[in-house]
């Protein structure tokens, strides 16, 4: 009896923690790349064309950070806010592997020849960790050290992954763990990094445009002009917006942009396709504005509190609200197309992969939701 | 324009210190619902604004400022609550102190809370739009901040009790939701330049005082404009990270806290130090007339060729009206003499010190204000007679300020506010009884006078339009065909207009700076005075000698000074022309009066506490207790189980529950209930002995509150008693019906450990009777009295005189000893259906400061006291046996202001009180004195 009770405990315990091995991946570093999204502009080139369904909910520690997820593959990587890092084959939904850091998890991890890179924030210290994790073999290869937190996204950069911490410094990693060089950026970040042709684009802490070149590790002031409150980017564009208006440059003519007026009061998301660019307020009132001609497509007031990124599909735009909705507005013409409504905090931007959506939201659950078709 | 704000705000560091005991059983002091209100509710987008009908108006105005606040307050947080954030809206500080959602006393200096359980954010409306509109914003920051704090908390899954400290909490508040203003930035400079800003370090010694919201604001400023605004908004999310706050701040900022301390202490100090180079302190300029406590409002009375300042004053605790003699010539400070003592009897039941709530007619008679009953009163009072001679109560009008008189002293101009929430002017006059009112509208119309010439008044006013909006300018109220005009329109506040002896006008005004004295001279204004920090109030001796009421080093003081100030600062009256411009806050759209709903009921838990207690004796045991109420807090039901079995087979039979419902809503507070309590009780009659009893049966109890001093209580139940006395074998049965009233006193004041001056008494008369087998019958009669004689500031003789006793068949006993009656005597060391008790002691104060200071921490206690005492009693039935009692010293530390810990060594007295004790006691214990 007490053999088989130590066996039954021994199988419990052995069930609690579940190693991050994926033996069956096949890696390719440049599709890895592709998926990656370095210019903050939440553009999937899909078109949804249906309703979603529910299909499943997926239970993990803590709550999610706004863009935590990294799809490769058939299989979801994310951590969370808890410290813990999870891998889930999106195939059946369920969870395969995972591991409990000592801090938090901010944003999506990296893989590269058969590494994940997992950047930590750690509980009760000065510094972040970034583990190089050995996905075939399950074991944390080398850890390296970052000073302050990694709050925003890391970065492929031909064999380097650059990393900017929340004190404005950036370091080049190469992939063997090395620190291959650190720069002091002019101001800490208050947006998003974007890279866009081997610069990295951001508003600085007094809302000026800030950049630094990989190529020449040279840190510059672009643009003076202290209001600043988002970026992103489509293509050669670099996407430039105040409290209600925007500029669409490009990297030879960042100097003097043209603002043209959004009649929104505080602009807190935009996002861009080839023609056309899609704001939102906090209050969820959203816009399309014709690229070329500068003129509003269409507007759309929608309920509640909105801070979470827009996402753009080849049909739909997705607004989120912090009432646990998130619309499918026809980008065509404004209209309210569908929407997804859950009871919880809706805490990150849907993703889409694989014609389902991905979301986290609070108590600690990831919402997956597929075409009804699918069905 | 806020002077109110701040004034009253620093009362509440005063009273910490002399707070006054809140309502708790036996003694205490009653909160009384004198209005019934007929609440009403609306449904914004994010809020229910709870109101009742009379403040419709101010209701809307404060739901606009709700909803703009929530519009800012997203963007800032970056976050929202998913929650409707609950409103509760009173027309008036006195209206406000009614409140049942918070079950203590609200003291004048609190301006609005948020309450963590329910969610609710309680305001009241002081008078001025934009103060209504700061307080709405400062609180809902709370109601973010603890939202935003725990999904950050929670997100991390860490515990989520952990919050900032006090000082970032409320600093935050002030920080987002308020401007520049006047008072904080006079607190501020007096702060540095009286050396009594406290460092970084030192801020948890402040905790809970205006300093210290003022000082949680400068340093959030300070990391604004140092490190970037964005870094306010990482403290909070970066909560998780650590521990201690220190370090959250260290890794934000990327700085040691040292350092951060001290580039703070230096930007301030860069700041205010040059000040010196043009502007003078109070004490270098003036004499300082008065010494301790605080005073306000001076009013010159000249009285057979002496010259006194009359004037509201706390020197004790008590907030009452003095007169002192002014004597020029010499060095040598008067002594102030009381004239009606405050705050002890419901006549004088608080005076509004800081509100300019005095004026001294030229024939010797005082208007003052004080709160009397559900509204303020004016009492007109004759210094030459020293007598009340009247006093004015008017049933719509809820607060009074400035009464002011007429030259021939027969009328009395004064602003008040009726049921609406306007702030209005009105006049008085005494021959003929009539009241008139001046202005009717929303504006706060503060401070009028009657023009030296006629019968127009001057007044102050918020109403200024236009470049200058909602700006508290000087307006005359124009008799003769009923129009208001402005006398200035400049970027500053104007307040207390007094005329000198020569027909000039003068006023107070924060043009430029903090407020100073300036005279009206037609088309310009000229300053007067260039003090370091602000004069809240003047009277003239003669055309250039004043008496000012000033603040320095965080005190309120009497000065007498002249108003020589050269300067060139003259300006124009009127800065710019609005002769016919209006402004008026913008209201909440309300689609129809359907979306003004009934208020009803709404429960809600409160709180819930379980236990379980396993002993190796007692075996397990366990019980639990919850309360619901509604929103308003009017109605509550209480819910208890408990089971008191020893084994197993007892269970069944050893519940004890109780269900009871309190009604809070109306004057007369009533509660009522069933109880079934069984299981094994100590006999106290016959000592190791036990017995079983089950009661089981109802309860009604009425209080009846007189005034905030004294209450009717009355207590009838019906109870079947079941007593097993040995075993089964002998039984007593019987239906109970026991009434009691009782009359309860109280007016005490309270320091750190106790109560330090006052009275406070009970007398209750009671009967309980078996109705139904005769097996108990017993009257019961309790005067307790207790005398606590302030023999300065600090100490005070405590004496205590108590008579307990039960007569009749099976009466029940009382009992004593132990550290609250009989000290260094073990609990029921007397037992007996009479008892008597008398204790006397001396209290003190000992250290005001010690501090432990370890390498990694310091620990601080502050005002720790010293007693000395002697207890006396005795207990019998029916024949007396002897009398007890101990005498001895002690030490009382109040922790953290929620416990009290006391420990005493002394000596029994012995032998029916002919001998000491051989050794000595030692006792600990907590609780507060007697």
């Amino acid at each position: 009896m007490k053999r088989i009770s130590s066996i039954l405990l021994l199988l419990f315990l052995v069930g609690c923690s579940k190693p991050l091995i994926l033996k069956r991946i096949t890696f390719n570093d440049t599709q890895a790349d592709k998926t990656r999204n370095y210019i903050n502009n939440y553009y999937f080139d899909i078109a949804l064309k249906d309703s979603f369904v529910f299909k499943k909910e997926i239970s993990i520690k803590g709550n999610l950070d706004i863009n935590p997820f990294f799809f490769y593959d058939s299989y979801l990587f994310f951590g969370d806010l808890a410290g813990k890092f999870y891998i889930v084959d999106i195939e059946s939904n369920t969870l395969i592997g995972d591991n409990q850091f000592n801090g938090s998890i901010n944003v999506p991890p990296i893989l590269s020849n058969y590494r994940l890179f997992i950047p930590l924030n750690n509980y009760d210290e000065n510094y972040a960790t970034l583990y190089f994790y050995d996905i075939l073999n399950n074991k944390v290869l080398i850890e390296t050290k970052i000073d302050g937190n990694i709050d925003f996204s890391i970065m492929k950069y031909k064999e380097n992954i650059i990393v900017i911490n929340n004190r404005g410094l950036v370091y080049r990693i190469n992939l063997a763990g090395g620190l291959e060089s650190k720069h002091k950026l002019i101001s800490e970040l208050r947006s998003e990094p974007i890279l866009l042709n081997d610069i990295i684009y951001y508003i600085g802490f007094d809302r000026n445009l800030y950049s630094f070149s990989l190529i020449e590790n040279k840190a510059k002031i672009e643009l003076e002009i202290n209001d600043l409150q988002k970026i992103f980017s489509f293509n050669k564009e670099l996407i430039l917006v105040k409290n209600n208006s925007y500029a669409i440059v490009k990297d030879d003519n960042i100097s003097d942009p043209e603002f043209m007026p959004v009649p929104l009061n505080n602009i807190q998301s935009g996002v861009s396709d080839t023609n056309r660019l899609y704001f939102v307020d906090y209050s969820g009132n959203a816009i399309c504005i014709d690229k070329v001609k500068g003129t509003v497509q269409w507007e759309t007031k929608l309920s509640g509190f909105t801070n979470l990124p827009l996402v753009l599909t080849d049909d739909y735009l997705l607004v989120t609200n912090s009432i646990g909705e998130i619309y499918f507005i026809n980008k065509e013409d404004g209209k309210e197309y569908t929407r997804i409504k859950v009871e919880e905090r809706i805490k990150t931007a849907p993703q889409i992969y694989d014609n389902k959506i991905y979301f986290g939201v609070a108590k600690g659950l990831i919402k997956v939701y597929e075409k009804a078709n699918n069905k | 324009m806020k002077k109110g704000i701040l004034l009253k705000t620093t009362i509440i560091f005063f009273t910490i210190v002399f707070s006054i005991n809140a309502q708790f059983y036996f003694f205490g002091r009653n909160k009384i619902q004198y209005n019934d209100f007929n609440w009403k509710v609306i449904k914004t987008e994010h809020f229910d604004i709870y109101h009742y009908e009379e403040f419709s108006e101010l209701a809307e105005i404060g739901a606009k400022f709700a909803e703009d606040s929530y519009e800012d307050l997203k963007i800032k947080f970056n976050h929202v609550p998913v929650i409707r954030i609950p409103l509760i809206f009173y027309n008036t500080h006195l209206h406000f102190q009614q409140t049942n959602t918070t079950p203590g006393f609200i003291p004048e200096g609190v301006g609005g809370f948020f309450e963590f359980m329910k969610g609710r954010v309680v305001i009241p409306f002081l008078g001025s739009i934009p103060g209504f509109k700061n307080v709405i914003k400062h609180e809902l920051v709370h109601v973010f901040m603890t939202n935003k704090i725990y999904n950050v908390l929670s997100d991390h899954r860490v515990a989520t009790n952990k919050f900032p400290p006090l000082w970032f909490i409320e600093g935050l508040a002030e920080y987002w939701s308020s401007d520049w203003d006047t008072q904080s930035e006079m607190v501020k400079r007096d702060a540095v330049l009286n050396g009594y800003f406290v460092s970084y370090n030192d801020l948890d010694r402040i905790a809970g005082t205006y300093l210290m919201y003022k000082e949680g604001e400068v340093f959030l400023q300070f990391i604004a404009k140092e490190y970037g605004e964005d870094k306010i908004l990482k403290l909070m999310e970066n909560l998780w990270k650590f521990p201690k706050f220190d370090q959250i701040i260290e890794f934000t900022l990327d700085e040691d806290i040292g350092i951060v301390a001290k580039k703070w202490e230096f930007e301030l100090k860069k700041k205010y130090y040059p000040l010196y180079e043009t502007k003078v302190p109070h004490l270098i300029k003036s004499k300082k007339l008065t010494q301790n406590g605080f005073t306000f409002s001076p009013n010159i009375f000249f009285y057979e060729n002496e010259t006194y300042v009359i004037y509201i004053g706390n020197y004790n605790g008590y907030t009452s009206l003095y007169k002192i003699k002014i004597n020029s010539d010499s060095k040598e400070l008067e002594e102030p003499e009381l004239l009606i003592k405050g705050e002890i009897d419901s006549r004088f039941e608080s005076f509004h010190a800081m509100d300019n709530s005095l004026d001294v007619s030229k024939g010797g008679l005082a208007a003052f204000v004080t709160k009397s009953g559900k509204n303020d009163v004016i009492h007109i009072y004759s210094l030459i007679d020293d007598e009340i001679i009247t006093k004015l109560e008017f049933d719509k009008l809820i607060t009074i300020k400035s009464p002011s008189f007429s030259e021939d002293g027969n009328k009395i101009t004064f602003s008040a506010v009726d049921e609406k929430g306007y702030p209005d002017i009105y006049v008085y006059e005494l021959s003929t009884n009539r009241l008139e009112r001046i202005t009717n509208d929303i504006y706060e119309d503060i401070d009028p006078i009657f023009k030296i010439d006629g019968n127009s008044l001057i007044f102050c006013s918020d109403r200024t339009a236009g470049k200058f909006k909602g700006k508290m300018n000087l307006f005359e109220f124009d008799a003769l065909d009923n129009t208001i005009n402005y006398l200035t329109n400049i970027d500053a506040n104007i307040s207390t207009p007094h005329y000198s002896p020569s027909g000039e006008l003068y006023f107070t005004s924060d043009y430029n700076d903090i407020y100073n004295i300036w005279k009206y001279d037609g088309d310009k204004l000229q300053k007067k005075t260039n003090f370091v920090t602000s004069v809240y109030d003047f009277g003239f001796i003669d055309s250039t000698k004043i008496i000012t009421a000033a603040f320095e080093s965080f005190t309120f003081h009497l000065y007498e000074t002249e108003i020589n100030y050269k300067s060139d600062e003259e300006i124009n009256s009127i800065q710019y022309s609005s002769t016919n411009e209006r402004w008026y806050p913008a209201k909440i759209k309300l689609e129809s009066q359907n979306e003004r709903i009934n208020y009803k009921n709404d429960y809600s838990l409160d709180y819930a506490v379980s236990q379980i207690i396993t002993d190796p004796i007692y075996g397990t045991r366990g019980g639990a207790l919850f309360t619901l109420s509604d929103l308003l807090g009017n109605d509550k039901y209480l819910f208890y189980l408990y089971n008191t079995a020893e084994v197993q087979s007892d269970i069944l039979k050893s519940f004890n529950l109780s269900l009871s419902k309190i009604n809070l809503k109306g004057r007369t507070n009533y509660a009522f209930g069933v109880f079934n309590y069984s299981g094994r009780r100590y006999d106290i009659r016959e000592s190791d002995s036990y017995y079983y009893e089950k009661v089981y049966g109802g309860f009604f109890d009425l209080i009846f509150p007189i005034s905030v001093f004294s209450r009717v209580e009355m207590s009838n139940s019906i109870a079947n008693s079941d007593k097993d006395l040995i075993g089964d074998i002998i039984t007593r049965k019987s239906l109970l019906i026991s009434n009691a009233i009782s009359y309860v006193h109280d007016n005490t004041l309270w320091g750190p450990t106790g109560p330090m001056d006052g009275n406070r008494y009970r007398v209750l008369l009671g009967y309980t009777s078996d109705v139904r087998y005769s097996n108990v019958n017993f009257y019961s009669f309790i005067a307790d009295y207790r005398h606590y004689l302030r023999l300065d500031t600090r100490t005070s003789l405590a004496l205590r005189g108590s008579v307990y006793i039960n007569h009749g068949k099976e009466a029940r006993r009382y009992f004593a000893g132990g550290s609250w009656d009989l000290r260094g005597w073990p609990r029921f060391k007397i037992r007996g259906e009479k008892l008597w008790l008398s204790s006397m002691e001396y209290r003190f104060p000992l250290i005001d400061q010690f501090v432990i200071k370890f390498p990694f921490i310091g620990i601080g206690f502050f005002n720790i006291r010293g007693a000395l005492f002697m207890d006396a009693g005795g207990a019998w039935d029916n024949e007396y046996k002897e009398t007890i009692g101990s005498i001895g010293a002690g030490i009382r530390l109040n922790f953290l202001n929620s416990i009290v810990f006391r420990y005493d060594i002394g000596k029994k007295i012995e032998n029916n009180f002919n001998s000491l004790q051989p050794g000595l006691f030692y006792q600990f214990f907590f609780g507060v004195d007697f």
